[in-house]
């Protein structure tokens, strides 16, 4: 049974969120509070397992209140889950607010009455969560350091950062290749993002910047708002180069970053060096870069659909022929490691 | 969807709360900065755009972002309030308001298309400079992809492909570079990559022919942005990139545009709308309501045969009943109190339209807000309070040249005051304006025909106050959008008697005037003395009651028309209740009501006891009785009138 303790200032939202996660009998809401104040006091006393946190709310606001449990360190500390709307103003708080230890974020129900899945995910994301081990990994930093020849691509929407927390996790730190991490996400909130995978992921994870190399044994996360190109270059010694490349094009498929971008631009860039991997989400991107990929000689792997909240993208690259494998999520990490030392043979002999 | 619509009222009740409290801060805002007031809209409309947005009425939703997006700009010090930004967030949240009142009714916010407000609101956030932040955030990535097309509307010239920005792009390969053509052809790669090379020089053939010097120039069409392009051509041995937007209006492009710092640490509000209330159905309230009255009532009853048969036994048992019924009483009176507030609130924003629709300076001071009156006493305060503050502004607040020219502030003052007098509410409403014309009153009663001119002449000032409160007076020279709606202030004392309170006007000429509304802060259940005159019973509110004297017959002083008596150095009037009751020989009792400071007495002749009674009201058809608020029903079924002391004095 998970205890659940919701904070926010509005009993609207409250409300929402409660009647979205007693719909799972492993949910139990031990309490509500309307401020920060009230919230500390509660997860002093109720010791409940995780807290959903709004982060605008009068006497003392999230970011205070995650401040004020890094002071005091309470014996049991809780899973903090922040619930951040869709502004700039939040993204930024929220990043703040995973350095500052809140485990994992996402935004407030939005649209109840059309979007089922809103209340499934926010449940899915509260038992994972209390799953996870709270102590933050280190990283070994990877031998073969320098500009990535292999890349690994991964392709997530809505559903897929959980998946994400487990696939970066078991991911070798040695793995000889670079990893572009594309997930959609609202402008803002990747920063938040890339903090959390690096608490978790066995590389460091960090956000794209423009001009960024991809390099062996680090993860980028794609800046939302714009898409990731990935442009080529040669360098002195004749060392391939992967460059990073914010672009402003429109949004594709009606979002940006989208996966399609970056599977595409990358193909022209590393060929058959690539393993891309396609996980949960809505809607149709990744379908055609995945395809690029394939007849560029790389990799196209999808995560099984018992394992996807949404399989829309999958589906995208079923319907273009483009797939090798399928597999069930907790496989993926080994058979992108075998590729990849495959890969790495091959170079050599 | 059933779930959905459950949401519905929570989502209304919240957003009123809401959207009051930004109203009333914006209204604060223009008296000056505080901080306070920004940091509590800022988190009102961040509320009200975070429900709506769950509740998926995106017009709503797009409206607050827009208004957000201002605040966030005034909260982080980068913008400041103007006279006329307060305007165009008091007419958006004027929109909000119809929204949340269509959301009431069922419906989901489309009929009212804020489009005008909106691009008003995004005009506005440029030009104080926000700038492109805003933009990225427009065009962000759409959570879901299936969102709504409209969602992404900032990307320039999106579908015109054809009108693509353009940039002249030289590229410099750095001189020592063994391979420069290559290093050329690897920028070119990445270039078209992002975009159409319009023209290059030297050409790509040429370059292939090795007639290459180190310098490229060419112009692309891309939307891929300035730093993209110039990633994109920098690469291993590039010396330099020069990168200059061709067309004049092409946008910059600024992933990293400027951000603000989160504005420090919200204050710690002094506000305690924290809502720890289940929101219950006014009608079920009055329901319990008539079922606790109607226990008052039986207990009276089982009282007094208990009394009757002498039934010792029962005293405990009826003592414990008794408190029970009281306990529950005065939790029943408890839960239908409502502070003031609930309608003192929107008045800042009646005052403030009606004073810049009269061009008029105006200073609302408002008090005691928090003071509670009973639910059904307050929905028929709303109006009246409402004609007066506006007769207030309109009639009472002269112009500020006319002020100016009677050594007066420009400036007007409006006060409104609200406390408790004992068990009764008082209502002030002061202005220090010209005060009531008691000549012009009196011109308009004779023409109105309401008064003779010979009987005007002879009229005392209140008298002549008097005569405002008639049925089809009004003073206003002409009639106006904000008063003088045909309603005059009889409509206004109707209303405040049927609550059984009473309103009172002190005017002063050149000083301005003084509504007093006297009100009971609840009409059901009161205390009262039960007193007997000529065999028949008599109830007279006991929060009403000074002492009790004894009353010698001919002791009285003939004044006037009237009777008095000297009590402990004290002139009061005495009230023979002789037309309603009838002419009784003993009256040796004398009972000393008041009326805040007025006193007057009562001559009775038994007094039975002191009791708590139902008041109910007078049937429609007996109309309002003045003197008589209203009739009890005692234990023992008879049917006993309520002495009205407020309209006696």
């Amino acid at each position: 049974m998970v205890k659940l303790l919701i904070v926010d200032d509005s009993v609207f939202m409250r409300t929402v969120i409660r009647d979205m996660v007693t719909k799972d009998p492993s949910i139990e809401v031990v309490g509500t509070a309307s401020n920060g104040v009230d919230a500390l006091e509660k997860i002093l006393s109720l010791e409940p397992d995780l807290v959903t946190l709004d982060i605008e709310m009068p006497k003392m606001t999230g970011i205070q209140l995650l401040e004020e449990l890094q002071k005091q360190r309470p014996r049991h500390r809780p899973k903090i889950l922040m619930l951040s709307s869709l502004t700039s103003k939040d993204a930024e708080m929220t990043a703040q607010a995973i350095h500052l230890g809140a485990d994992d974020f996402m935004l407030k129900p939005k649209d109840i009455p059309h979007v089922r899945e809103i209340g499934d995910e926010l449940v899915s994301k509260i038992k994972h969560l209390v799953t996870l081990k709270s102590a933050p990994v280190t990283h070994t930093l990877s031998s073969k350091q320098g500009p990535a020849e292999r890349v690994v691509l991964i392709g997530s929407s809505a559903g897929g950062p959980p998946m994400l927390d487990t696939l970066l996790a078991e991911i070798p730190a040695d793995l000889p290749a670079g990893v572009i991490v594309t997930q959609h996400m609202p402008t803002g909130f990747t920063a938040a993002l890339a903090e959390r995978f690096n608490r978790i992921a066995s590389m460091p994870v960090k956000e794209t910047e423009n001009g960024d190399t991809v390099e062996t044994g680090k993860i980028l996360l794609s800046k939302a708002g714009v898409h990731t190109i990935v442009s080529g270059d040669i360098g002195t010694n004749n060392t391939r180069i992967g460059r990073i490349i914010h672009s402003n094009t429109p949004p594709l498929h009606a979002v940006r970053p989208a996966v399609d971008k970056t599977f595409e631009s990358a193909a022209h860039v590393y060929g058959k060096n690539i393993v891309s991997v396609i996980l949960s989400g809505m809607g149709n991107d990744a379908g055609a870069g995945a395809h690029t990929i394939k007849e560029a000689g790389g990799t196209s792997l999808l995560c099984d659909e018992k394992d996807c909240l949404v399989y829309g993208m999958a589906r995208s690259a079923i319907q273009k022929n483009a797939v090798d494998k399928v597999l069930p999520l907790n496989k993926l990490a080994r058979e992108i490691e075998r590729l990849i030392r495959q890969m790495e043979e091959d170079t050599h002999v | 969807m059933s779930e959905f619509e459950a949401y519905r009222g929570l989502f209304v009740a919240e957003s009123r709360e809401n959207h009051e409290n930004m109203v009333n801060n914006l209204l604060s805002l223009e008296k000056g900065t505080d901080q306070n007031a920004i940091d509590e809209i800022f988190r009102s409309i961040h509320t009200l755009k975070g429900a709506s947005a769950s509740m998926g009425f995106a017009d709503m939703e797009r409206l607050c972002h827009a208004m957000e997006d201002i605040f966030q700009l005034i909260r982080s010090g980068s913008a400041s309030m103007s006279q006329e930004l307060g305007n165009l967030l008091l007419a958006c949240s004027d929109l909000l308001e119809q929204m949340i009142d269509d959301v009431e009714g069922g419906g989901d916010t489309s009929s009212l298309n804020p489009d005008e407000q909106v691009s008003t609101l995004k005009q506005w956030f440029t030009d104080l400079g926000g700038g492109n932040t805003a933009q990225d955030q427009k065009s962000a990535a759409a959570h879901v992809p299936a969102a709504p097309a409209a969602e992404t509307p900032a990307a320039p010239a999106a579908e015109e492909s054809t009108d693509l920005p353009a940039y002249d792009i030289h590229i410099t390969v750095a001189s020592e570079c063994l391979m420069k053509d290559v290093r050329a052809m690897i920028a070119i790669g990445n270039l078209e990559a992002l975009g159409t090379i319009v023209s290059i020089n030297p050409s790509k053939e040429a370059i292939d022919e090795g007639k290459f010097d180190g310098g490229l120039d060419l112009r692309i069409a891309s939307e891929a942005g300035e730093e993209a392009l110039k990633t994109a051509a920098l690469g291993t041995e590039i010396a330099g990139v020069d990168i200059k937007p061709v067309v004049k209006q092409v946008k910059k492009a600024a992933p990293d545009g400027e951000k603000k710092p989160a504005g420090g640490a919200p204050a710690a509000a002094d506000k305690n709308r924290e809502i720890k209330n289940l929101r219950v159905d006014i009608t079920q309230l009055d329901h319990i309501m008539n079922l606790v009255e109607d226990l008052v009532i039986n207990r009276g009853r089982l009282k007094q045969i208990a009394e009757q048969h002498h039934i010792k036994e029962m005293d405990e048992a009826i003592a414990m009943v008794d408190r029970s019924v009281s306990d529950l009483q005065n939790l029943m009176m408890n839960i239908r109190m409502i502070p003031l507030n609930h309608i003192f609130n929107r008045l800042p924003r009646v005052v403030r339209d009606v004073a810049q629709y009269d061009s008029k300076e105006v200073e609302f001071i408002m008090e005691g807000g928090e003071t509670e009156l009973d639910r059904s006493v307050m929905d028929g305060l709303n109006d009246p309070l409402l004609h007066l503050i506006r007769n207030a502004v309109n009639h009472g607040i002269e112009s500020p040249e006319t002020r100016e020219t009677a050594g007066k502030a420009r400036k007007g003052l409006v006060r409104l005051n609200a406390h408790r007098d004992r068990d009764n509410v008082i209502i002030e409403l002061i202005d220090d304006g010209a005060g009531i014309n008691i000549e012009k009153v009196k011109r308009k009663g004779v023409e109105k025909g309401l008064v003779t001119q010979e009987t005007a002449d002879t009229m005392t000032t209140d008298q002549a106050v008097e005569l405002l409160f008639q049925p089809g007076f009004s003073t206003a020279d002409k009639i106006t959008d904000i008063s003088g709606r045909g309603v005059g202030l009889d409509v206004v004392r109707r209303s405040i008697e049927a609550l059984k309170g009473t309103i009172r006007v002190e005017t002063t000429p050149g000083k301005g005037s003084r509504f007093e509304l006297l009100l009971p802060p609840t009409m059901a259940i009161v205390d009262v003395m039960i007193v007997r005159i000529n065999g028949r019973r008599l109830a007279i509110p006991i929060s009403s009651i000074v002492e009790v004297a004894n009353f010698k017959r001919d002791a009285t002083h003939q004044i006037g028309k009237g009777e008095a008596i000297l009590l402990r150095d004290e002139v009061l009037q005495i009230f023979w209740l002789n037309d309603m009751i009838g002419v009784s020989k003993i009256c040796d009792i004398l009972i000393v009501v008041q009326y805040q400071k007025r006193k007057c007495c009562v001559p009775v002749d038994i007094v039975e006891g002191k009791q708590e009674v139902v008041v109910k009201p007078l049937s429609r058809f007996i109309g309002n009785t003045r003197g008589v608020s209203g009739v009890t029903i005692l234990g023992d079924g008879d049917v006993v009138p309520v002495l009205d002391v407020n309209t006696m004095v």
